[in-house]
């Protein structure tokens, strides 16, 4: 694919890293995969920024490439982003074709033109705005020494279990077992629910991410896309800290990004 | 609390969304993407390390600026003979150090008279090494290594460019003094370890199991610390792979404090190691020169700082700008030029054109 240079050729493939806000038709350098030359497709107040590429995705067996092709797209959204205040990105390897007859270029156009008032939208929506991500864990470890204080009933069975003989001290064990789980549940929903409500109030929009696992010795409670106004990000920053700080959990703040979620 | 952007903490976060977000097109004009997910996932696991790679690009470039210029200025102490004792060679070359938590190939200066064999390093003015020759019992040379079978059957094992002349030059001593050298040799096993994280060039001059507390998550981690020539790293066993660089020259300074790691761990010793976080490898705009701290808990957690503190008192050498002359520190001299006369390395010229472009 080395050989996508210039704009003036296209090779049947537009390769999209993002839609922009604007109208200006630029090339951006040879800042893309492989060192493409980046350059604008405008439609009305709306550009595509774009390469020319093959009518294939880019795929390779060496994880290496891959992780430079992945890096180098969000730089280059990044530097869109930068440049032209407002853009919705696109995951990576999104590759527009032509089609008997039809150039890549007119596809690209077709949609544009198609969803244009769409596109226009969104690009309103998440004007000035950016994108964080907020992800909540706890160490189970900590969290079940801490509920088995609290809890009234898990307190009284440990003490009773100390006085049993060991087949019914078993028992207890397992009902014991079953109360924290039970407990860790509630408490984790009871966080849910409170930061949720906490965060939403600083923050434009949510979207709510699948927990992942991310440490080997943390479970992750939370995890969330936050697309915040400029003005607000230092407000979020603030409710994250007491989060933190009033419950001994680990907070990850991570961002600005592009609206990738929001998109 | 504020955003991070830090390629360290984000990786896993920056890939879900260029890999799984982003505008979805629902037309018939685009490619799918067979697979795609299926390399996200992959990749993922794979990227973890990822920062670790772009700090060591820079690092390589910087150690062989330092080691010549280290060579350069080798070669200035010389040994005391004893009375009557003849020097029959010197030259270059390094002893397989292995003790406790050191292990390494150190280098210095072989000397061999008609009386004794001995490895000196002029850095720190400090034989390494020595035997006499009539302790030595028999000598094997394998590939670039003499190996050196000591009377308590103890083996000892060098390097040098001109292995085959120092091999040569000690049977020759050797029988020089009337003694006898066992031809028929068996070798005591020894161990060798192999360590894929290790770069052309790079040895081990300490290492030794030490946990890690990972500044993103602040949670104690069981793995394996290495002090190289290059670089401090710390192998994290669960993931097998380096978690934790810092490269030498980065490094500012190291304490020893005593801090409960955990509700039970408590009153451990930590070695904190300062250093000042690579900002070309984050690439994100972070950048500056603020400090960070590393810490590892472990035995022997004063051996470490003792190690440590070599590399670093090694790097406060002044050298000689060379079109001026104006000392000045060597390090600052390779990495910013000359204050008085405006030299700059070949190497920096490289990366300020690089910069610029």
């Amino acid at each position: 694919m080395g050989k996508n240079k210039g704009d003036s050729q296209v090779n049947d493939g537009i390769y999209l890293y993002c839609i922009a806000d604007g109208n200006e038709k630029v090339s951006l350098g040879e800042i893309g995969i492989d060192g493409s030359n980046v350059y604008t497709l405008p439609y009305q107040e709306i550009s595509a920024v774009v390469h020319n590429c093959e009518p294939h995705p880019y795929e390779s067996e060496d994880k290496d490439i891959v992780k430079g092709w992945v890096m180098t797209h969000q730089k280059v959204v990044d530097y869109a982003w930068q440049r032209f205040g407002t853009v919705l990105p696109l995951a990576f390897d999104t590759i527009i074709i032509g089609e008997e007859g039809i150039d890549p270029k007119e596809n690209m156009k077709k949609w544009l033109q198609k969803d244009y008032q769409n596109l226009k939208e969104r690009l309103n929506k998440v004007k000035g705005k950016e994108e964080y991500g907020v992800q909540i864990l706890w160490d189970p470890k900590v969290m079940v020494e801490r509920i088995a204080e609290d809890s009234p009933e898990i307190k009284n069975l440990k003490e009773e279990l100390k006085s049993k003989p060991p087949g019914t001290a078993y028992m207890y064990e397992e009902k014991i077992k079953n109360l924290l789980r039970k407990e860790m549940g509630k408490k984790a929903d009871e966080y849910f629910k409170d930061f949720y409500a906490r965060i939403k109030k600083e923050v434009f929009d949510i979207h709510i991410d699948k927990a992942k696992k991310v440490d080997e010795n943390l479970q992750m409670i939370m995890n969330l896309s936050c697309l915040v106004a400029k003005e607000n990000v230092k407000r979020l920053g603030e409710v994250l800290e007491k989060i933190k700080k009033e419950n001994g959990l680990i907070v990850r703040f991570t961002g600005p990004w592009p609206p990738y979620s929001f998109a | 609390m504020e955003p991070t952007r830090d390629a360290r903490v984000t990786l896993v976060d920056l890939l879900d969304r260029v890999l799984d977000k982003g505008l979805v097109i629902n037309a018939d004009i685009i490619i799918s993407v067979a697979g795609i997910p299926l390399i996200g996932v992959n990749l993922r696991a794979a990227l973890a390390g990822m920062e670790t790679m772009l700090e060591y690009g820079m690092m390589k470039a910087w150690d062989e600026k330092i080691r010549a210029w280290e060579k350069d200025n080798r070669a200035k102490k010389e040994i005391s003979l004893i009375q009557g004792e003849e020097l029959k060679l010197k030259m270059l070359g390094s002893f397989f150090y292995a003790k406790g938590i050191y292990v390494s190939w150190r280098p210095g200066q072989i000397y061999l008279t008609d009386k004794r064999l001995l490895l000196m390093n002029q850095e720190l003015n400090e034989v390494m090494f020595q035997t006499s020759l009539d302790e030595i019992k028999g000598l094997l040379i394998q590939e670039d290594t003499l190996l050196l079978i000591l009377k308590d059957d103890r083996l000892a094992r060098l390097r040098s460019v001109e292995i085959d002349k120092l091999g040569e030059s000690i049977k020759e001593a050797i029988k020089l003094g009337g003694l006898i050298i066992d031809e028929n040799l068996i070798l005591p096993e020894y161990e060798e370890e192999t360590l894929d994280f290790l770069t052309e060039g790079e040895t081990i001059t300490h290492k030794g199991k030490a946990w890690h507390m990972a500044s993103s998550d602040g949670i104690w981690k069981p793995g394996h610390l290495y002090i190289t020539n290059k670089r401090l790293c710390w192998w994290y066993d669960f993931e097998k792979r380096l978690a934790f660089e810092v490269p030498s020259e980065k490094i500012l300074g190291s304490a020893i404090d005593v801090r409960n790691l955990s509700p039970v761990l408590k009153k451990k010793k930590v070695f904190d190691v300062i250093y000042e976080p690579s900002s070309c490898a984050q690439g994100l705009g972070e950048g500056g020169s603020q400090r960070k701290v590393a810490s590892f808990s472990g035995e022997g957690m004063y051996e470490w700082e003792r190690a440590l503190t070599r590399i670093i008192s090694f790097r406060e050498r002044t050298e000689a700008c060379p079109q001026c002359g104006k000392k000045a520190n060597a390090l600052e001299l390779l990495e910013k030029g000359c204050v008085n006369c405006g030299w700059v390395s070949p190497r920096l010229k490289k990366k300020i054109a690089q910069v610029a472009k």
